[in-house]
């Protein structure tokens, strides 16, 4: 069985910067660490639905705007 | 830095003092810092070999514990100390840490057969087959194992 490759890809630097919120902001109201946003937003790692929701609620937005799977 | 990392630097150097102690304590053969380490194993009595075994757990006891609350009261008082990635890193460091600590009971395990077998003549110079030679194996993985999670920790930090 192949194991399928992809990547999740994000504008979260974008609605973030937009907003006027910095990393740590952005951390502190979804449970994150400010490291962990970079981290995101650098696409070096990608976060667990959870996450992934909480951060498209904070923007307001769905959560189709903040992420996409490229395959 | 994540306080994990810094964990993870800090204990790393604590680690690798606690490498260099097991080895002068059961290996000779180069000398450093007054020290001497290397490939011969210094055969030495059961209690001996006790003795260093309680040394080497309280040291790092002791170690870990002092690094935990040094890191405690620096830490930044603000926002999340750990969330879902410093886990899943945490998670990966270990894996990585089971597998070296199998692959090098494994290891052990043929030399020690293979040197019953063949009487040692194909074997590496590092006689693991006494009491203490046992010993100080079983101790190294188990420190080995120790520095190889740091290392993977610090690892996937920069990574991902």
């Amino acid at each position: 069985m192949s194991r399928r490759s992809g990547r999740v890809r994000n504008n979260i630097r974008d609605l973030r910067t937009a907003r006027g919120l910095s990393q740590g902001e952005l951390a502190e109201q979804v449970g994150a660490t400010r490291q962990t946003i970079n981290a995101i937003e650098q696409e070096k790692y990608a976060p667990s639905l959870e996450l992934a929701f909480r951060i498209a609620r904070v923007f307001g937005v769905k959560f189709e705007a903040v992420w996409e799977f490229e395959d | 830095m994540p306080q994990a990392e810094r964990y993870a630097w800090i204990s790393l150097i604590a680690w690798a003092a606690i490498l260099f102690f097991l080895l002068t304590r059961f290996t000779s053969g180069v000398e450093l810092l007054g020290q001497s380490f290397g490939l011969t194993i210094v055969e030495q009595s059961a209690g001996r070999l006790l003795w260093t075994y309680v040394s080497l757990a309280v040291i790092a006891i002791i170690a870990e514990s002092v690094i935990a609350s040094v890191l405690a009261v620096t830490a930044d008082k603000a926002g999340i100390e750990k969330d879902e990635r410093d886990v899943a890193i945490e998670a990966r460091a270990n894996l990585t840490s089971y597998w070296f600590m199998a692959a090098a009971l494994n290891v052990i395990v043929i030399h020690v057969l293979a040197n019953a077998a063949y009487g040692g003549h194909i074997m590496p110079q590092l006689n693991l087959t006494s009491l203490t030679g046992i010993a100080f194996a079983l101790l190294l993985v188990l420190t080995l194992a120790e520095i190889v999670k740091r290392i993977a920790t610090i690892w996937n930090y920069r990574a991902a």
